[in-house]
């Protein structure tokens, strides 16, 4: 038969132990979990979402310059709807200031230009009289870009 | 035991209460067999029914409550000889050089070889001991409070059984506390 620990430790261990074990006295200090210390980061999710809020409004108020939401918001369908609507990058037609005579077709015709058997893909680039209607060639023609609206008739033509 | 599981309820507040006024003095026992420190025994009794308290809610009372808030003091008692090796090994390294510090002969008077040596056990090995010595526990009792088999308890049981005996040996006579050498420094087994 095989010896267990009782055997091993003989009977007077365990009333040495309870001797020895009852001799600590506990000091009874108030139960730390009735304190109404909690989980610091019991309050991380509502800190994290209103950090993405604060982020996402000024990142807005810089792009607009405006404070009101609702403009950010016409901002980003603008943004978006443009190079669904015309299949050209938005920047495009920052950087291509209105030219004085063929400025508010020059997407769909420097498209045209590029693309060469492909101008009737957007509807807007077969309309020519967008430029008549447009008054804005006529107030400021800009002679330093002049250079464009001439590029884009070669182009439109030549391919 | 000291009191059937059935009593308690989870998420009862009351009987958390409860629960704490009866099993406090007997789980800082336990760590006081395993850390030689009284303060770090009692900061880790704390810290084990402050997590058992916000468990509380999901305690199933197949577990006796007690064993269930043993095995979360144990481990935290475990948690805690490990960072504390390693900050008496800093302690080591700030030391080397100086001369090193006498120790206290009131302190001798206190100590106990006993606890000496089963603070000088892995405290797996202790807790078992402590759990079927001191508290009564039985074999199934020990495996819910230590989170392991039945099987691997009767090996612990007897693997700290064996290591006693041989550390204690011819000292280990009821009165032997005065007798033990008085060195202030208790080191910890590996965990």
């Amino acid at each position: 038969m095989p010896k267990t620990e009782g055997d091993l430790l003989g009977r007077d261990f365990a009333r040495r132990l309870r001797a020895e074990l009852d001799r600590v006295r506990p000091r009874y200090s108030s139960p730390r979990y009735m304190s109404p210390v909690r989980n610091p980061l019991r309050f991380a999710p509502v800190a994290l979402c209103a950090a993405l809020a604060g982020i996402l409004a000024l990142s807005g108020f810089m792009a607009t310059g405006s404070p009101n939401p609702v403009v950010w918001t016409q901002r980003v369908v603008t943004v978006i709807e443009a190079p669904s609507s015309t299949g050209a990058p938005p920047p495009a037609q920052d950087e291509h200031e209105p030219g004085p005579a063929a400025a508010p077709s020059h997407e769909a015709e420097s498209k045209a230009s590029r693309d060469g058997s492909e101008p009737r893909e957007s509807p807007e680039a077969a309309e020519p009289p967008e430029a008549a209607e447009s008054p804005e060639p006529a107030e400021s023609p800009e002679p330093g870009e002049s250079a464009e609206p001439t590029d884009d008739h070669s182009g439109s033509g030549g391919g | 035991m000291s009191e059937p599981s059935d009593e308690y309820r989870p998420g009862s507040k009351e009987d958390f209460d409860r629960l704490y006024r009866t099993s406090y003095p007997r789980v800082y026992r336990t760590l006081a067999a395993i850390l030689s420190d009284p303060e770090a025994a009692e900061d880790c009794t704390q810290d084990a029914f402050v997590q058992a308290f916000q468990a509380w809610k999901r305690w199933r009372p197949d577990a006796p409550a007690e064993a269930w808030v043993h095995r979360i003091a144990v481990n935290r008692a475990i948690s805690y000889r490990r960072s504390a090796k390693l900050r008496s090994l800093g302690e080591i390294m700030r030391r080397l050089g100086r001369p090193t510090p006498t120790a206290d002969p009131a302190d001798a008077a206190v100590r106990s070889d006993l606890l000496t040596a089963l603070r000088a056990l892995p405290p797996r090995l202790s807790a078992a001991i402590v759990l079927r010595h001191y508290h009564g526990y039985n074999n199934r009792e020990i495996a819910a409070a230590l989170g392991v088999s039945e099987r691997t308890v009767g090996t612990r049981l007897h693997q700290a059984g064996e290591r006693l005996r041989v550390v204690l040996g011819t000292s280990f006579q009821p009165g032997a506390a005065e007798a033990f050498p008085s060195d202030n420094r208790e080191l910890y087994a590996k965990d």
